[in-house]
This record gives C-alpha cells, structure tokens and sequence, in this order.
C-alpha cells in the first residue's frame, strides 16, 4: 500500500500579487506524491515546475490551496515556523547547486546544513563524512577550499550538503545539467540508491530518458497546471498528449513510433532498449515482419 | 516572500511622460530639483507640489509606487525634520528647554524641509519608472558628450554604467535563489540579533562575489570575442530622437520657474 508523502490541494501561486508585475505561476493543482517514489516533474521553461517545488520545501506561501508533507499541513494563514518544518522534511538540490557554496572548506560547507538543523558539531561532522562518503568524494580534498574543486567535484559537494540533512523527500532540480556523460550516470544510479533505502524523490528533468529509466511516476506541467499525472508508459504511449506539452519522446519510443508507422506495431510503448528489443522479437515471431 | 517590488523600477504603461526624449527628463527632473530649492514660502511649495501630481496623474503610474519610494526614507525624513523644529530659532517662541526650542518659524522650516524630500524622491522616481535604465544610461551618455573634449572616457562610463544597470535585476535574482537554497539548508535569516544577522549574510554574499566575479569575466571574454574595442567609435541601436512633445515640454518647464520666481517675489 502506497501512502503519500505529500498531498497538494487546489494550490494556486502569483507573484507580486496586486501590482504591474503579477505573474500566475500556478492554477489550481491537486496532486498526491507517493512515498518511496520517484516522481518526475517534466513540462516547459516558465511551466511552474519550480515554482511548485519552491513551494514544496516551503520557500515560498502559497497563494491559495494547502500542501501536506509528511504531517505537516501548509496554507496561505499558516505560520513561518510551519514552513521551516516543511523543511525539515525536504531536501531541496537547486539548479546548479555548486554556486551556493561558500565555506572555508569542502566538510565545513557540507555540515552547514547539519548544524542549521541542531545537530552537535560531532554528528554534523559525521552526517557530512558520511553524505560525502556516499557520493565518492576523495577524503584528500575534503579540507581543500570548494573554489579550487571542478565543476563536477563541486556539483558533488553541493548535493553532499543536502544529503547530509538526511531529508525524507529528496527535491532535485536538473541535477545532471552540465554533467558529463560517466558523471550524469554516476548521479543516477546514486539518486536511484537513494530511492531504494526508502527516500522520496522528486525528479525535475528535461531528459525524457532520464523519466523513461528511473521514473516510477510523471507529473506534466503546462502554463501552470497540472496536464499529466500518471505512469511514463501512459505518458508516452499518447503521442498527441506528449506533443501538445512540448516535450521530446525517449529514443526508444521514437523508435516504435517509426516502426509504428511502417505498419509494424508493438506491443506496447518500450521505455528502455531491453523493452524495445524484445517487442521486436516477439513482433517478428507472430510475423507482422513479414509483409515487407 | 522574496519578490517584493524594486523600489522606482521601471513600470511600462506607455504613458505621455514614457514616451517623452530620455535627455528631456533627466533635464527636468535635474532642473525641478534645483526648483525646489527656490520653494521658500507657501506659494512656491504649494505650486510644485501641483506639478508633482500633474506628473503622477501623467504617468498613469499607481500613487502607491510613488509611496513605497517614500516610504523607505521615512525616518530620515522624520529625523532631519526634527533636527530642524527644535534646533532653529526665530519667530515666536512656543516652548524653550536648555539648547532645545519650539519656534514658529522652526515649525514652517521643519515642514518645508518635509516636503523638499518628498517633492525630490518623487521626482525621481517619476524618472525612473517611466524611463527604462538601458535609455536613462542613453540620456547620460549623450549629455556627457562635451566632456570627450576634455578627454574623459565617456564611451566608456557609459558602457559601465548601462552594465552596471542592465545587471541589477539579474543579480537581485541570485540573490533569490542563494538565499534560498540556504533556506532549504536550513539557514534562518529571520531570527537573531543584529550581530547573528550580519553573519548570516556569509552563506548569502560569498557565492554572490564568487558568481559576480565569474559572470564580470565571461561578460569580458564574450565582448572580446565580439571585437569590442573601448576606444572604437560606437553606433546606436536604439537613437534617442528629440520629437516635438519635448520642446514643448522645455517650454512647459521654463513657465514653471516663471511662475514659481513670480510666486516668490508676490
């Protein structure tokens, strides 16, 4: 039985309400995030995907509507200790988090996060050890200044920071923008790690394989509102829905969409290469080949 | 919580005064401080005030703009004018302690003083919520044109200048963004005491020197690369032109002081 972690009801945001610049971020959202998950967030720039998730981790008051995390119910009335216990519960990797350090060296940025949480400078120093520990972080460069690190090396201490809060819900914002490819896959496999010891994740990404691999659930954003909730297979098995938000298919969904318009239908949309390869087997035995 | 209005941001209603020559308000604006200072008695005071709202109601701008300028400088304002009531002397004397006295004249000066403040942020936020900052660094790099002859880089300052501007908003950003993503790391900005506080700004400011350096080198190997040359004669994309509704508006501007030196000499 899957219970959630967060519970969204009719939550609508503007900024700068009641002047020249109001902007509405959000119309209306009711969404349900499931415990021990990996939801991805996909829709356009300017969707409200950040928006949403500021609100999540409670920088931001929602403009109507209430949000619960864990057992912490947020509404426009609620006050600010109630949003810095959202908080407590998320862990908020922003994009391009590495240009938020600022300690004097590696550990001492990653216990930041630990300390601001009232932990006893020993266990912070042993949150952050370990956070580090996870994310392979040579134990040679951890006294060293953050600025001297690489970008990818800086990237990792960033998202040690957070990590070493220890947060239920993990909120990661592209987090494998600018990454090289071995970095990108090393990422993943830690945010599916994670997964798997029971952390929450909440995936923002513009890489619809990275949805199609790792995603348990897709939520879809259009100009503000929620437009997709539901498993990447129904996602992308509705080539209409896909193209009216603006996003690009998984290769391997193109894939079975060209052979799909060849006369060679599968089975079902495959999300992987395994997936793709073994429609087509099972294609090619019950023969639809043949009429080439 | 972060996005509270910039204070004397540019607000588009393309209005009369918006659409009016960059160099034509920054004079005005330049010369209805000067005015200000001339405003001696009721009349003259009571006569710009009459200008300012004028302009207010022409730039189809909210009052409440104009307020939230105000509203910042309000101590100083109210601090300067009390200075000014129990210090000056003359006229009747309604109340007298040691160095301390209540004078009527000190009275008419310390609300004089008032609206001299008012009347001057205004004024220049009525400048800059209807001219956009890439045309006000316009203006002041065209005004400064006499100063070349004087060998002064003017193509430069003006660079710098529009620079400097054009940045403001981009770097307000990121100071939104840090400042929550150390929320979300659990900072607290809002608790403590001055001294806590000013500590707090650490996380905050570090990274912000740290991208603003970054962002200050790229900007300059980006221009390099695009052949700019400091010293090079520059073109303009976007000409300032001096219409019609501009001499007006000087003219505009001298039966103002007329009427105002009139106002002071009644």
């Amino acid at each position: 039985m899957v219970e959630p972690a967060i519970e969204i009801q009719q939550l609508s945001y503007t900024y700068s309400p009641g002047t020249a610049f109001a902007a509405q971020a959000l119309t209306n959202v009711n969404l349900t995030i499931q415990r021990g998950k990996v939801t991805a967030v996909v829709g356009h720039t300017g969707s409200g995907k950040s928006t949403l998730m500021q609100l999540i981790d409670g920088l931001l008051k929602p403009t109507s509507g209430s949000i619960t995390v864990q057992e912490t119910k947020v509404t426009p009335d609620s006050a600010k200790k109630d949003f810095a216990a959202l908080r407590q519960h998320v862990g908020f990797v922003f994009q391009f988090p590495e240009s938020q350090l600022f300690a004097d060296s590696v550990l001492e940025d990653v216990m930041f996060g630990p300390l601001n949480q009232g932990q006893s400078e020993e266990n912070a120093r042993r949150s952050a050890t370990d956070a580090l520990d996870r994310l392979h972080f040579p134990v040679e460069l951890r006294d060293h200044s953050p600025f001297e690190l690489s970008g990818g090396q800086m990237r990792r201490v960033a998202i040690a920071g957070v990590l070493a809060m220890k947060p239920a819900i993990l909120i990661l914002d592209e987090p494998t923008a600018g990454l090289d490819p071995s970095g990108r896959l090393e990422l993943m496999n830690l945010i599916q790690k994670l997964n798997q010891e029971g952390t929450t994740i909440i995936l923002i990404t513009h890489q619809m394989e990275q949805v199609a691999r790792y995603a348990d659930v897709v939520v879809a954003l259009q100009h503000g509102q929620l437009v997709f909730d539901g498993q990447p297979r129904s996602l992308f098995s509705n080539q209409q829905l896909v193209e009216q938000i603006g996003l690009a298919e998984p290769n391997t969904v193109a894939f079975a969409n060209q052979l799909d318009q060849a006369g060679i239908p599968l089975q079902q949309t495959p999300l992987t290469v395994q997936e793709l390869a073994n429609e087509i087997i099972e294609a090619r035995q019950k023969g639809t080949f043949n009429n080439e | 919580m972060n996005n509270k209005v910039i204070f004397g941001l540019y607000v588009p209603t393309n209005s009369f005064i918006h659409r009016l020559d960059p160099r034509m308000k920054f004079i005005a604006c330049f010369w209805y401080v000067i005015l200000v200072f001339f405003a001696n008695n009721v009349w003259t005071n009571i006569w710009l005030g009459l200008i300012l709202l004028l302009l207010i109601h022409l730039s189809r701008v909210s009052l409440k703009m104009y307020w939230s300028g105000i509203r910042p400088l309000m101590w100083v304002i109210i601090i300067t004018a009390l200075v000014q009531l129990f210090f000056s002397t003359g006229g009747h004397v309604y109340w007298q302690w040691h160095f301390l006295s209540l004078t009527s004249s000190g009275i008419i000066q310390s609300i004089y003083l008032v609206l001299r403040f008012a009347y001057i942020i205004t004024i220049s936020t009525i400048l800059t919520v209807t001219t956009p900052t890439l045309q006000l660094a316009d203006a002041v790099e065209s005004l400064m044109k006499p100063l070349k002859y004087l060998r002064v880089p003017v193509n430069q300052i003006a660079m710098m200048l529009s620079i400097a501007l054009r940045f403001i908003p981009t770097i307000m950003g990121e100071v939104t963004t840090i400042m929550n993503a150390q929320r979300a790391r659990g900072m607290d900005f809002s608790t403590g005491n001055l001294y806590q506080r000013t500590r707090k700004l650490v996380p905050v400011m570090i990274p912000l020197f740290v991208s603003s350096f970054k962002r200050a080198e790229e900007l300059a190997v980006a221009m390099e690369s695009r052949g700019y040359n400091p010293n090079g004669e520059r073109t303009k994309y976007r000409l300032l032109i001096w219409r019609r509704a501009d001499s007006w508006s000087i003219v505009a501007l001298v039966l103002v002081t007329v009427v105002l030196i009139a106002l002071k000499l009644l």
